[in-house]
């Protein structure tokens, strides 16, 4: 047997990722009215209980949730992230870090990705009130120094 | 959003099944898509005849790994779609294959290259 991704992880990366305008993550129930498919069977699946259903079943929450039937092959949380991300118009600041990192070797995209992580772990900790050093000074070919080579 | 869906799970799989010949030109049979793929031939004929309106998650990624397709092909909603879809598929495979073939070979000598020009103007005349 293949080693697909859980069904209850990938449902819930599909709920952590495609939440409410708001960004309030859908309801269970809210899935359910509008896709037709039970509350039960929903709330089964996503706990593990059920990790076998009618593909039908799964052709509704992919509907609902804008992703493609294939979602529910993947093997990996980084293929669920590459799908949930596909076809996304995404801000013009995303668009230029992934451009800009789309030229960059593997080193120095795990690089980026690091950066990201520690980002990320920065703003946590500023959202629960602790202090955080600011990101140290990078140097660039624009800032002006020129007389250093 | 609920689209119009007129091709059920069956008719899919029949366009699917018929789509690749085997050797003799013919569509697999059932008995034998069945051991490939490891889902039972009731199973396989409820699904075709109908009684069964939707194969479950394990059998639909069995089947599509025995065709060499993903679960979107269960997306396409006309038998025109279906077939647009595989013969994407069948173009996405073969140029996957050539592309292999270029980054295997591009590391090798001289020699070894006209070695493998050699294999392919053999296979070229033993087989059809």
């Amino acid at each position: 047997m293949d080693d697909y991704l859980p069904l209850s992880d990938q449902l819930k990366l599909l709920f952590d990722a495609r939440r409410h305008e708001t960004g309030r993550p859908y309801m269970l129930h809210e899935v359910s009215e509008a896709t037709g498919v039970s509350l039960a069977t929903i709330s089964h699946m996503r706990s593990g209980r059920i990790h076998n259903p009618q593909l039908s079943t799964l052709r509704e929450i992919a509907h609902f949730f804008n992703v493609p039937l294939r979602y529910f092959e993947t093997h990996t949380v980084e293929e669920c992230y590459a799908l949930l991300t596909d076809g996304i118009t995404r801000p013009a600041a995303v668009s230029e870090i992934t451009f800009r990192a789309s030229g960059l070797s593997p080193e120095a995209q795990r690089d980026i990705l690091t950066v990201i992580k520690w980002v990320q772990a920065a703003e946590e900790q500023r959202k629960a009130g602790l202090d955080v050093p600011p990101l140290p000074h990078l140097e660039h070919d624009d800032d002006e120094t020129e007389g250093l080579s | 959003m609920t689209q119009a869906r007129n091709l059920s799970f069956g008719e899919q799989l029949r366009i699917l099944i018929s789509f690749y010949p085997n050797k003799h030109g013919q569509p697999d049979s059932i008995t034998h898509i069945a051991e490939a793929t490891d889902v039972s031939v009731q199973t396989l004929l409820n699904l075709l005849d109908g009684t069964s309106a939707s194969p479950r998650l394990d059998t639909a990624r069995q089947i599509c790994k025995f065709y060499g397709i993903s679960l979107d092909y269960f997306e396409c909603k006309t038998e025109a779609e279906c077939r647009d879809y595989l013969v994407q598929q069948r173009l996405l495979g073969a140029s996957q294959l050539t592309q292999t073939i270029e980054r295997e070979t591009q590391a090798m000598s001289p020699r070894n290259k006209r070695n493998v020009l050699s294999l392919m103007e053999w296979i070229r005349r033993t087989g059809k």
